[in-house]
């Protein structure tokens, strides 16, 4: 304890590493992925408001998407999420090497998962123009997946700044917070899969 | 212009030299700054719009105006004076002040910071380029569709405001994001959540607010750009739409909206009411509560615009309910700074005057805001002048009065120079008369029935004189921000020299020198109580830890800040921060030039500014720009 002007509590820095609570990063990223979420949950409303409201949804003529092609990429896209975890932890505490590959496993998932659902977005043959169904479903759709292609790209940028480097405070904070946007990112999909996809009875 | 002084910690704040130093700037107090004269010179363009109305209004079947360009005033004025002065003035103030106020450096993301300017900057450009273009757009500030969709506005004035207000959101988040991490990881060291000011306390509740209101919006009006470039129909009744929607997301924005420009003035209404009445703020526990409350509660009144759509019954009470209950917090804060008034020993100079303009005329909106939250009046009132009144007293009283009472107190702590207060007290009587003038017979023409927005009116209704009076109004109120202007010009080479603290006041701001040194505080300060200066006079600057003296004399050329914990303010670690950077100005000119792509159609300038962003994102990663 120093005695500052305060009296009442630590004025010295903890060392580094033992600091309770999160980093300044940290909160950065939470900060930024509450108001991206909020920007989401617009376009889920959206869909719920229009879909509650027609009298059909999808509309007559047009089929419910396949589940399928859909599940198995959602599936992919779950193990890059644990991928993921892997390289979360490591960018606490663990070495450069672990974490190098936790993030080349997550973002090869999740490349894989974009190539999937892209594939299987352009066998629903959906015309934006022709009823707000197909361009509320393009649009929620395409804001998950631009998500996750940033979130690839992250994990790309960070394997770049990991080559032949020692991994410092900063590099840590930066994986801790690619993990973080990809767990983001993944909840946008699962609200996509749960609502397009598993929802898409619930209107007919 | 900055010369080497041989102290490392001058040196390592000062600003680059030269117009690539003034452009790269990133410090708080420049971007702060800046946001504040660009908002004010917005607000003085919207006021100039609102003046050509005025004189078209002042007399029956006017031809000064066509409709066409009548429209297109509100448009830009409702527009101007909600997106780009009410909001950005509230957080400008907090990107100056709230720093100084929590004894930090700088926003935690400084070059971000500089970012959320430049977009607001342009943002507003791009908004009025649209008068250059000819193309001016006229679909009321809230642009409701079907009138706003490709089929009523086919030219492409709504496309500049879509993409001009998309670009300001993007801002007022940014700003907001910075906000809550500052407040919540760089108060100085002992200044417990429980003992932040309550401007700080405003300005967390506030851009927590924004960063939930405002990116919905943003998602909405890329929805409505979406149906008049792409062609889709999310607002189109055709293909499965619903121009309701529009109206759901705007008003989910848009209520909040009002308490995201209210709170901020609240705030610095309790940072100037303890000075000016020397005493401290009566409740300070139940103001932030309140402030909390009304946070919460705004968002779930957005209906109460939407009373004449045909909801149905339970929704109609719920949400009459909801608007009739936030009055109560509004209410708690009033009756403190009434208390705080009452308590204390008024000095009634400028900033105070300003503030007692604030409580008479915000109650006054408050008030008819009553009446109108009630469904069958609101049935009666809804876009008549009694609306136009109301939300004048509840924007003019709730926003001006409070901007005008925080740039004179603040004034001399930004420039090291006093204002005039015999022209500040000129100013206020010119600024409150002439705007009850203006507002007070609006209640009585509107019920009389003369609707809003309509650009002329037949004479021998009874509508002529109420009118008159209002037009004279409006320029005895311009005559009172041109008092204010040559006051704060007249300031600049004539005005006293201000001292570190000119109203003996409270808070930490006024603990270091005016204008305030670049790193604010050389020592950093520690704050065991609400009121540091009263407290403890002078502040113990001396001593303390070794990262304490460590930060007052570096030994690095390095811009250094402490972070400290989220509840108590214990410090945690120092941190690095960027000194200089052109990558925000050359993100947000990357972000215009996409823009622009979209605006004209032309594929090939957006890769351009896609290109430009990807490149600036890559090298402001990259670069960490906090070395020399
Ligand atoms: C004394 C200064 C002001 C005057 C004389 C003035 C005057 C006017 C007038 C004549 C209109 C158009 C009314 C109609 O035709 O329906 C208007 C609309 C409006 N004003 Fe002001 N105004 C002033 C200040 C402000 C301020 C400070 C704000 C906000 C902070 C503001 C916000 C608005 C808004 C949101 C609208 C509605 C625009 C629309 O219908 O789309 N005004 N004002």
């Amino acid at each position: 304890m120093t005695a500052g002007p305060a009296g009442e509590f630590d004025l010295d820095l903890p060392p580094p590493g033992r600091i309770a609570g999160r980093a300044t990063g940290w909160w950065g990223m939470v900060t930024g992925l509450v108001a991206l979420a909020s920007m989401h949950s617009t376009l889920l409303f959206a869909h719920v408001y229009l879909a509650a409201r027609a009298q059909a949804w999808p509309p007559a003529g047009t089929d419910a998407p396949g589940l399928v092609p859909a599940s198995i990429a959602t599936a992919v896209l779950m193990l890059s999420g644990v991928a993921g975890a892997v390289a979360h932890s490591a960018a606490g505490t663990g070495g450069t090497r672990r974490l190098q590959a936790a993030t080349a496993v997550t973002a090869l998932l999740g490349a894989v998962f974009v190539t999937l659902a892209v594939g299987d977005l352009r066998g629903l043959e959906l015309e934006m123009r022709a009823h707000v169904y197909d361009a509320t479903f393009v649009v929620f759709w395409a804001f998950a997946v631009f998500m996750i292609a940033i979130g690839i790209a992250g994990l790309v940028f960070i394997q770049f700044q990991l080559w032949g480097a020692r991994l410092d405070q900063r590099q840590r904070l930066l994986a801790v917070n690619a993990a973080l946007w990809w767990y983001f990112a993944i909840g946008c999909w699962l609200a996509v899969y749960g609502t397009l996809y598993l929802g898409a009875g619930v209107w007919r | 212009m900055t010369t080497v002084t041989g102290d490392r910690l001058e040196d390592v704040w000062a600003t680059r030299p030269g117009l690539v130093g003034w452009l790269g700037a990133v410090n708080h107090k420049q971007v702060g700054q800046r946001f504040i004269a660009t908002a004010f010179v917005f607000f003085l363009v919207g006021g100039v719009q609102s003046l050509f109305m005025r004189y078209q209004l002042g007399s029956p079947e006017s031809t000064f105006l066509d409709p066409e360009t009548y429209n297109q005033l509100f448009t830009m004025h409702g527009t101007t004076m909600m997106f780009l002065f009410a909001v950005p003035i509230g957080e400008a103030f907090g990107i100056y002040f709230v720093p100084l106020m929590l004894g930090a450096r700088d926003m935690p993301f400084p070059r971000l910071n500089a970012f959320g300017y430049w977009a607001y900057l342009f943002g507003g450009i791009f908004l009025y380029s649209s008068f250059l273009a000819g193309s001016v757009p006229d679909s009321g500030w809230y642009a409701y569709p079907p009138l706003s969709g490709p089929e009523y506005s086919p030219r492409s004035n709504l496309d500049f405001w879509l993409l001009g207000v998309t670009f300001v959101e993007v801002s007022g988040v940014i700003a907001a994001f910075e906000i809550v991490v500052l407040i919540l990881r760089f108060r100085a060291p002992g200044m417990a959540i429980s003992r932040m000011p309550l401007f700080v306390w405003s300005l967390l509740v506030t851009a927590t607010m924004i960063l939930v209101a405002f990116p919905p919006l943003i998602m909405g009006t890329v929805l409505l750009e979406l149906d008049r470039k792409v062609g889709t129909g999310f607002y189109d009744p055709a293909v499965g739409g619903d121009p309701m929607l529009w109206q759901h997301i705007f008003w989910w924005f848009g209520h909040p909206e009002v308490y995201i420009i209210l709170l901020p003035a609240i705030g610095i209404v309790s940072a100037i009411l303890p000075v000016f009445t020397r005493t401290r703020i009566v409740g300070y526990t139940f103001i932030a509560a309140a402030t909390v409350a009304i946070g919460i509660l705004s968002f779930g009144v957005w209906v109460h615009h939407m009373f004449t759509t045909g909801i149905n019954l339970l929704g109609l009470t719920f949400f009459t309910a909801g608007s009739l209950l936030i009055t109560i917090p509004g209410g708690v804060q009033i009756f403190a700074f009434i208390a705080t008034l009452w308590r204390g020993r008024p000095v009634f100079k400028p900033p105070l005057l300003h503030v007692i303009g604030f409580l008479v005329v915000f109650v006054f909106g408050g008030l008819s805001g009553v009446m109108v939250a009630s469904v069958p009046f609101d049935w009666q009132a809804h876009d008549t002048y009694f609306v136009v009144a109301h939300f004048h007293y509840v924007l003019i009283g709730g926003v001006l009065f409070p901007v005008l009472a925080g740039l004179t107190y603040w004034l001399p702590k930004m420039t090291g120079r006093l204002l005039d207060d015999r022209l500040g007290t000129v100013a206020f009587w010119l600024l409150f008369a002439g705007f009850n003038l203006t507002f007070l017979p609006q209640h009585v023409v509107g019920l009389l029935g003369m609707p809003r927005r309509v650009y002329t009116y037949p004479s021998g209704i009874g509508w002529d004189v109420y009118n008159l009076l209002s037009t004279v109004g409006a320029f005895v109120v311009a005559a009172g921000m041109a008092v204010f202007v040559a006051d704060v010009v007249r300031s600049r080479w004539r005005g006293a020299p201000a001292g570190d603290d000119p109203w003996g006041g409270n808070t930490l701001e006024w603990a270091t020198t005016s204008p305030p040194e670049p790193f604010n505080f050389r020592v950093i300060p520690i704050a065991t109580t609400r009121d540091p200066l009263w407290d403890e006079r002078p502040l113990d600057l001396a001593g303390g830890p070794a990262w304490r003296r460590e930060l007052a004399h570096p030994v690095v050329s390095r811009r250094e800040m402490v972070s400290t914990s989220v509840l108590d303010a214990a410090p945690h670690e120092v941190l690095t921060l960027p000194i200089h950077s052109l990558w925000p100005l050359g993100l947000a000119a990357a972000l215009g030039v996409f823009l622009i792509g979209v605006m004209v159609d032309r594929t090939s300038i957006g890769l351009v500014g896609l290109a430009g962003l990807a490149v600036c994102v890559i090298g402001w990663l990259w670069s960490r720009q906090d070395e020399p």
